[in-house]
């Protein structure tokens, strides 16, 4: 089993587009001065290093859901969307500094099972045991539904226990992800592995919200205490615009 | 998430099968209708090929209880494993709805 615990934040190897523009993908390589992967893989670098990091741009229209891009060596993924070079390269800088790392609008997270590609993701470099890896799973998906729901779409869960309430959501949910301000605005989940676990943070752009307004009960309150119920920490921060949990694995 | 609906011995049985999350709204809102319309006292959620639920899921689950309920008639969770079946006993699921293992 490979393992990249310690890799020191130093570079990414090469920059891999999928299903973006050829031309595309070579000026933000430039720009981050980084091979594009074919390149890379002609220079004859296919005997993969457990450090060797690649960096991952996708396109919006559901290509990310290939199996293969969610795989090593890949650690990054960042969906342009209608970000500008700049703001593309200092996500991929974030990045650096993370295990794993993803940017992805609201529109494209809800299409893919982002916790399940990153939990699966992580299981090849780190055994962890099937029921401790579903936990955090599911720990991780809450925090990304809330971040994506309640957070960029703005909607409220459903309160009650009536279709009334479900068909709100439903009507809600439609509306908003077409609503292109706000099916753009951005998920960002990063892992950050250590000697004992992983810290996992999920940050969106919505209006946060005061723990205080939120009580236990609702659809919010209920995917917060299956957060603390798998998770050894917890931190609600940015006024509620971020979640940092660490898990023991 | 996936369905299929049989009935036998006055029982409505619905296979349910992969990921059950806030995503399967729809197809849960046209459930629930479909089971609140159908002549069965009795509607049974065969849970053993669901994978994955979520906090959304097991809220949609407690609406259609409700539903149910409103209309004399009972729902049952059978057969839950694995990741399922540790997120209905984190979220106290058993006093809500009957669990038949």
């Amino acid at each position: 089993m490979i393992r990249w615990d310690h890799v020191p934040a130093a570079s990414f190897v090469a920059l891999h587009t999928i299903g973006l523009p050829v031309e595309y993908g070579r000026r933000l390589a430039a720009l981050c001065g980084l091979p594009v992967w074919e390149a890379w893989l002609r220079a004859g670098r296919v005997g993969l290093e457990g450090s060797d990091r690649v960096v991952v741009l996708l396109a919006p229209d559901g290509d990310g859901e290939l199996e293969e891009s969610w795989t090593a060596p890949q650690v990054a993924w960042i969906e342009p969307g209608n970000l500008g070079d700049d703001a593309v390269r200092s996500l991929i800088d974030r990045a650096l500094a993370k295990s794993l790392f993803v940017s992805l609008t609201s529109a494209t997270a809800n299409q893919v099972f982002l916790a399940n590609r990153l939990m699966a993701r992580l299981a090849q470099h780190r055994q962890i045991a099937k029921s401790r890896r579903e936990d955090v799973e599911l720990a991780v998906h809450e925090a990304i539904s809330n971040a994506l729901i309640h957070g960029n779409l703005q909607i409220e869960g459903f309160m009650g226990m009536n279709v009334t309430d479900l068909d709100a959501f439903s009507a809600s949910f439609v509306d908003r992800l077409a609503d292109e301000r706000l099916a753009g605005r951005r998920v960002e989940v990063s892992f950050e592995l250590d000697d004992r676990g992983v810290t996992v943070e999920v940050l969106d752009e919505g209006g946060g919200y005061l723990a205080s307004d939120h009580p236990k009960q609702g659809a919010r309150g209920r995917g917060l205490q299956l957060i603390a119920a798998a998770a050894e920490k917890v931190a609600i921060l940015d006024g509620g615009r971020r979640i940092r949990t660490w898990f023991e694995l | 998430m996936d369905h299929y609906t049989q009935i036998q011995n006055q029982e409505t049985i619905v296979s349910v099968s992969g990921r059950l999350t806030f995503n399967d709204h729809a197809s849960l809102r046209a459930l629930i209708r479909e089971l609140c319309d159908n002549e069965t006292k009795r509607q049974i959620f065969e849970l053993s090929g669901l994978e994955f639920v979520d906090s959304a899921g097991i809220g949609m689950l407690l609406i259609a209880r409700e539903e149910l309920a409103n209309r004399s008639k009972e729902l049952v969770l059978r057969g839950a494993t694995g990741q399922v079946k540790r997120v209905f006993t984190v979220a106290q699921l058993g006093k809500l709805i009957t669990i038949d293992d």
